[in-house]
């Protein structure tokens, strides 16, 4: 451990205004940018001008008209993301990111510092999240560079179940890497404001001990020499405070998750890029997979919570682009680096679970709206960011409502007499017009610019020799193709949710419409009834389209297609069964399902004896008590109480626990319980000392009986 | 068929050791034996609280090796309105 005097200072930050070569970069190419979505914008907006029948004459058109030049920037803006990542690649790379300016040589020579390597989790899957941190682990030891780093375990989760097991693992875990003094596991009994807070607690302990803190997310798989690089890449940078890497989607059964992780991979090469192009060393954190220089970020990031009302007070619930914006405005670059290899995370494995990510990060980033409005002394650039990161949710509702006015426009047009004078005091009337044929040249280059750069990525891949990973090219353009329907299908159902949500965070409620899936696979039942509002929307919508006029019904069809098979959809894609059938046809296929990885190998090996004896049969806490290792290791992780009403509360506690099991207290029960030293200390000695007609008794005799089936096994 | 009393408690006893790291070796089971009936003299109707109470006496046991949860605490503060 060093101290507060040993730990080496860091360099000044350098100042916003500081001449750096990136700046003149970013510069042109942020213009570049803005010139080309404006022009492309204004031509759109102007066509579709064109095409409405009074030309923005009326309220309900000049609405169309607003929305559509809002939608349509968005949409162009994404396209220039994605031609200027494919320009970006096809020139070899940016010389102007970290990893461009640096040479390999130069890089490998730079010492590695004290680095703690952070896994905040709440209520996670333990065998996958332990699993995960152990391969993590085993390749940094491979490195040969394991001294430098020391892993963390922050857990916020509160069912003394969970973290009983979630200590149980810990302990195994280090048994099996040989791990003890460098993997810790520290558990918050209070978690003031999520995982932020979580961060920040470990931060206020042991901050001061680390120069570096790579923080990981339950599902984050990381490459040692990745994490080597990363050190490095921050020793040579000095002014660097945060340095994001592009995960990458893998370890996917499902078809939504084998659809994802394909599209990821195979696109996400040429957003990243462009991204990473825009923002130079004004880039964004994206909460996990990336490294942090932690005095600056102890100096600079704390969070305090939004001023305002509603949605906009409390604590800031999507706190990593605040965080970067906070550490640009204390003079710390923050880069995204896509060329950082082995970096990985995971797709939620169901449509549902996805929407369900989707709802708080549509309330976080909407929050966002005011820090972006008031937060003095930003970067321009992170102000950017916030509205991005808005607009990605804020788009959903201002779709429905273009195409609530686009079917008001309809149906006026068809119900109601031609208006020849919109204007009150106009002598010359106005004709209604009609042109089809812009509208459908309109719709194309809407289309081109969604699709083109999916085809830009299929060049890419090409070009970079990547083909085969994906089955070749037959398979390949065969998932591509395939991709773009289910994301066709995908988008109408994501607008309707999304709209909710906005819908919901504005207004500060929770707009309940049925329950949560809870298994694996999304059951018919559930799909129904959670996608029940859109398909009844779809279907009451195409009728009306189609009443209204067969042409407007065709034009409708699209979403409201989409919406009416929501439920069908839901279900098919969250089989694991067709994602894996079309994994052996090579349908979706991505390089670590054909040449394997050595930390998903080592993650699916299973080679970690978490639980397994005396076996799932028990529950954590009985394991707790009757285990005498665990046991043991649980009482160093509890506290002693000092008496009072409180212990006269857990004495009584105690007794009930012991004479009629754990299943008869509350949660809040057993918590205070499994958290008292001493009582976890009596419990075991009375559990063994017990006859064999007691409760204890018989739990212990089936322990005995899962460890001789077991054995015999 | 129920197992005995002395059936249950050598079971408890061994397993007991062996999660403590004890080997079950000769020498430890003839003693793991003579305290079972010990207990069985002493308690006939219930001998294992009289057992499991003595099995610290009885044998070795130590306490296992365990990791430490978390290094020693060095305080710091996070910085918050550095703007000001």
């Amino acid at each position: 451990m060093i101290s507060d005097t040993e730990c080496p200072k860091v360099k000044q930050p350098i100042s916003a205004k500081t001449q750096v070569p990136w700046r003149r970069a970013a510069w042109i190419r942020r213009a570049l940018l803005t010139t080309l979505v404006l022009n492309q914008t204004l031509i759109a907006t102007s066509y579709m001008t064109a095409v409405l029948p009074y030309h923005g004459g009326n309220l309900v058109e000049l609405g169309i008209i607003a929305l559509f030049f809002v939608l349509f920037a968005w949409i162009s803006f994404g396209f220039w993301i994605g031609v200027f990542g494919f320009v970006i690649r096809c020139l070899g790379g940016d010389r102007f990111s970290l990893l461009g300016r640096q040479t390999a040589a130069k890089l490998n020579a730079q010492p590695l510092s004290r680095t703690a390597v952070v896994m905040p989790i709440y209520h996670e899957p333990i065998h996958r999240t332990f699993g995960g941190i152990g391969a993590v682990y085993r390749s940094l030891v491979q490195t040969g560079q394991i001294e430098h780093f020391d892993f963390y375990i922050l857990s916020d989760s509160r069912h003394p179940d969970v973290w009983l097991a979630e200590q149980a693992a810990w302990y195994r875990l280090c048994q099996d890497l040989g791990a003890g003094g460098r993997l810790f596991y520290r558990r918050r009994t209070l978690n003031q404001h999520y995982k932020s807070g979580n961060i920040s607690d470990f931060l206020r302990r042991w901050g001061r001990s680390y120069d570096y803190m790579i923080v990981l997310d339950a599902d984050s798989l990381m490459d040692g020499s990745t994490l080597v690089k990363m050190v490095q890449l921050m020793q040579a940078n000095p002014q660097t405070g945060i340095l994001q890497t592009s995960p990458t989607l893998i370890n996917a059964h499902s078809m939504f998750a084998r659809v994802q992780q394909f599209a990821n991979q195979i696109y996400g090469p040429l957003f990243t890029a462009g991204l990473a192009s825009l923002q130079l060393g004004e880039g964004v954190y994206w909460g996990h997979n990336a490294i942090i220089r932690t005095r600056a970020f102890m100096q600079h990031c704390g969070l305090k919570g939004l001023g305002g009302r509603g949605l906009f007070q409390g604590p800031i619930l999507s706190h990593d682009f605040v965080e970067a914006s906070f550490m640009g405005r204390g003079g710390y670059e923050v880069w995204l680096e896509p060329d950082l290899p082995h970096s990985y995370e995971e797709s939620p494995p169901t449509l549902v679970d996805d929407l369900q990510r989707d709802k708080r990060w549509a309330k976080g980033n909407l929050q966002h709206l005011w820090v972006m409005l008031f937060e003095p002394r930003l970067r321009p650039a992170h102000r950017m960011a916030f509205l991005n990161g808005i607009m990605s949710y804020l788009a959903s509702p201002l779709w429905l409502i273009f195409l609530i006015l686009t079917t008001i426009e309809a149906a006026r047009l068809v119900l109601f007499p031609i208006n020849y004078f919109p204007e009150p005091h106009s002598l010359f009337p106005l004709w209604p017009e009609w042109n089809p044929e812009w509208a459908i040249g309109l719709a194309s280059s809407t289309l081109f610019l969604l699709f083109l750069p999916k085809f830009l990525a299929i060049i890419d891949v090409m070009r970079s020799h990547r083909v085969k990973h994906h089955g070749g090219f037959i398979r390949l353009l065969f998932s591509v193709i395939l991709e773009i329907i289910v994301s066709t299908l995908l988008a109408p159902i994501r607008m309707l949710a999304h709209s909710r949500y906005v819908l919901e965070s504005l207004l500060n409620v929770t707009l309940r419409w049925a329950g949560q899936n809870r298994t694996d696979e999304t059951r018919w039942s559930d799909a129904i009834l959670n996608q029940a509002p859109g398909t009844l929307l779809g279907a009451g919508w195409g009728a009306f389209a189609f009443w209204l006029d067969p042409m407007f019904f065709y034009w409708s069809l699209p979403v409201a297609g989409s919406l009416v098979f929501a439920a069908p959809t839901s279900v098919f894609l969250s089989r694991v069964g067709p994602g894996k059938r079309l994994r052996r046809w090579g349908v979706f296929q991505v390089p670590e399902e054909r040449f394997g990885s050595p930390l998903l190998d080592d993650l699916q090996a299973g080679s970690i004896p978490l639980l397994d004896v005396p076996g799932r049969k028990f529950s954590p806490t009985v394991q707790a008590i009757l285990d005498p290792v665990l046991n043991r290791v649980h009482q160093v992780m509890a506290h002693a109480h000092r008496g009072g009403k409180k212990q006269e509360m857990i004495l009584a506690l105690r007794e009930r626990c012991f004479h009629h099991g754990p299943e008869t207290l509350t949660q809040k029960e057993l918590s205070y319980l499994v958290r008292d030293r001493a009582s976890l200390q009596w419990l075991h000695a009375q559990a063994w000392r017990s006859s064999t007609k007691s409760y204890w008794g018989r739990a212990l005799q089936q322990r005995f009986q899962h460890r001789h089936d077991l054995t015999a096994s | 068929m129920d197992r005995s009393l002395a059936e249950q408690a050598l079971t408890r006893v061994c397993d007991y050791l062996s999660a403590m790291g004890v080997e079950l070796t000769r020498e430890v089971s003839l003693h793991a034996l003579k305290l079972i009936e010990a207990g069985l003299a002493s308690e006939p109707e219930d001998p294992l609280h009289f057992i499991m109470t003595r099995l610290d006496e009885c044998f070795p046991l130590q306490n296992p090796d365990l990791p430490s949860a978390y290094p020693q605490i060095i305080r710091g503060s996070m910085g918050y309105d550095a703007h000001d």
